[in-house]
């Protein structure tokens, strides 16, 4: 029962393509992918998914969801404006016709159970699931008149509608969110790719706590969970210290209220905010991936 | 099954404090992951109270004024928790709805006493909530679609699940207190609350009694509160009961049988119902419900 609560609530897995690999630096994280640094215009693209293990969606689900997320929004762009930056955040839905969802069985039949044996592989079938409801999903959403895709590159998939939705919005960013509706159910919450520029980054988010959104939408540019425990998938070196220096940073503390949370200085660098971090911080760039005997320690 | 009153009042929190183990066995109860779980996860925003009036196949049938006298008790406890919700400046609203129909689907275990042997085993508890699953099914003809609903909606109702999603988009809330209410028999009432501690299955309440207090008692115990009466040794029993005395004596988790006009919500059901989101470490001892059997199938 624990167990399962604790990879619920605390499995954020932000560095999934670099599972084989023993010692992580989350520099590599910065300014890469769909996401590169948190400025300028962002298109934040919610799918809401519709899979046989979690509950289906309805009207109340999908309009409090939205509510949760618009309030990420509001935090994320007072938070840039508190460290001297402008975003624009866009919000958009996939829907087609009278359909508000899209239905795709998950590849196991929770999202954490992907990561229970801690292999790539076991996860890249996310990538597969994510990669077939995009193909349907890309093609909905429509350009402007007048807009169009160059012509010689020819994109699919996750790129294409990347590449849409950026020329559509003249946007700088595009995250793609994938929502599974868990109302009473306990699933974990993802990011995959975030540390790789060979696929898109994505989400895969199970729940509508708008702080847990808020900490997925960083990570997707380039944030650093910054959480503990014997329930943390990963070793960051010196963490207690980001809990004394930071302790209401959104990536240290994100079991918070996020009326009650910031964006400390450490995780403004993470986003492109700041340029430099202060030397005492170092040691928090420096990820291992917890082996099976530390997590019983 | 004939006790008397007494007898039969301290065995039914028994049983369901049994009943609250076998959907969430563990070796030892950490009662801090009851808050924010499940359907009913924080006490506060508007609240649907959905009693279902059940009756038996062969057994005497609800009428109108019974079942009046029972909406108007469970008036009485929801007014009382509003009352004191504003003692803690919570923003609550309850919004109690009977079913139109009484259903026929009797007792699972066929009487109360065949209930409560299903209630102290896992396999026994699958059994109750396919029982009610198919109470669920039952219900689905007199749950029309509110013109406050929004797309999409749910269209077939099976399961006990999508009768609460059904009624979350027609009411627009969070929440819903879900209870199958029985006829008593002679002597002799049922009262369980089930899957609080589940994270696959939905929550719900079976009850019989026409007492407000129990009502009350009951609706907490879904949003997170615990019964005070653990299982434990009888030395550790002893401290319990003296710290409570001390402390909070007429809290409605220590006595669900005392008037609600004498009845308290104290610091520790508040902290566990999500009214205060801080405990006092001296609480302790009630946040550690004591060592769990993990009863066998």
């Amino acid at each position: 029962m624990k167990k399962v609560i604790s990879i619920g609530i605390l499995l954020c897995v932000f560095l999934v393509a670099c599972n084989s690999i023993k010692e992580i630096d989350t520099r590599w994280a910065r300014g890469i992918n769909a996401c590169e640094k948190l400025e300028g215009k962002t298109v934040v693209y919610t799918i809401f998914v519709d899979s046989k293990t979690s509950l289906f969606w309805t009207g109340f689900d999908i309009k409090s969801t939205k509510d949760s997320l618009q309030k990420v929004f509001d935090w994320t762009i007072k938070q840039a404006s508190e460290n001297g930056k402008t975003i624009e955040i866009i919000p958009e839905y996939y829907k087609a016709g009278n359909q508000y969802s899209i239905k795709k069985k998950l590849p196991y039949a929770k999202v954490s159970d992907a990561f229970k044996k801690e292999e790539a592989k076991d996860q890249s079938k996310f990538n597969k699931w994510a990669e077939s409801i995009i193909k349907k999903v890309e093609k909905t959403v429509k350009l402007n008149p007048g807009q169009k895709l160059p012509a010689k590159t020819r994109l699919k998939g996750f790129a294409k509608l990347e590449a849409k939705l950026k020329r559509k919005h003249n946007a700088d960013n595009v995250a793609i969110f994938f929502m599974l509706n868990n109302y009473f159910l306990i699933d974990a919450n993802a990011v995959f790719n975030s540390m790789t520029d060979e696929q898109v980054e994505f989400a895969i988010n199970s729940g509508k706590i708008s702080s847990r959104l808020a900490s997925q939408l960083l990570t997707l540019f380039g944030a650093q969970p910054l959480t503990s425990g014997k329930n943390s998938q990963y070793k960051i070196k010196n963490v207690e210290l980001a809990k004394v220096d930071f302790p209401n940073d959104l990536m240290v503390s994100p079991e918070k209220y996020l009326n009650q949370l910031n964006i400390g200085q450490f995780t403004a660098f993470m986003l492109g905010w700041q340029e430099k971090v202060e030397p005492q911080y170092v040691d928090f760039f420096k990820v291992k991936l917890k082996k099976k005997r530390d997590e019983n320690e | 099954m004939r006790m008397n009153k007494k007898t039969f009042n301290i065995s039914s929190i028994f049983i369901l404090t049994m009943v609250l183990l076998a959907c969430g066995t563990t070796a030892r109860m950490d009662n801090s992951w009851r808050r924010n779980f499940n359907g009913c996860k924080i006490l506060k925003d508007d609240v649907l109270v959905y009693p279902i009036f059940v009756e038996e196949k062969r057994g005497a049938k609800w009428l109108q004024e019974e079942k009046k006298a029972f909406l108007d008790s469970l008036k009485v406890s929801t007014n009382w928790i509003l009352s004191q919700s504003k003692k803690y400046n919570v923003n609550l609203n309850f919004i109690v709805e009977a079913h139109p129909n009484a259903i026929v689907v009797g007792l699972p275990g066929k009487n109360i006493a065949g209930a409560y042997n299903l209630a102290s085993t896992n396999l026994g508890v699958t059994k109750i909530n396919k029982h009610y699953d198919n109470a669920a099914k039952k219900l689905a003809r007199a749950i029309k679609r509110s013109k406050k609903a929004l797309p999409p909606y749910i269209s077939r109702i099976k399961t006990k699940d999508q009768v609460i999603a059904k009624l979350r988009n027609n009411f627009q809330v969070e929440s819903v207190v879900l209870l199958f209410i029985h006829k008593p028999e002679k002597n002799n009432n049922v009262f369980f609350s089930l899957n609080t501690l589940s994270n696959k299955t939905i929550e719900y309440g079976v009850n019989s009694f026409n007492k407000p207090s129990l009502m009350a008692f009951q609706i907490l115990e879904m949003f997170g509160a615990t019964s005070f009466n653990f299982d434990v040794k009888k030395k550790r029993k002893e401290k319990i009961l003296k710290h409570i005395d001390d402390n909070f004596p007429n809290d409605i988790m220590a006595k669900p049988f005392q008037t609600l006009s004498k009845s308290t919500i104290g610091a520790v059901t508040n902290y566990l119902i999500g009214w205060t989101p801080k405990i006092n470490p001296i609480h302790q001892i009630l946040m550690e419900g004591g060592k769990v059997k993990i009863l066998k199938k």
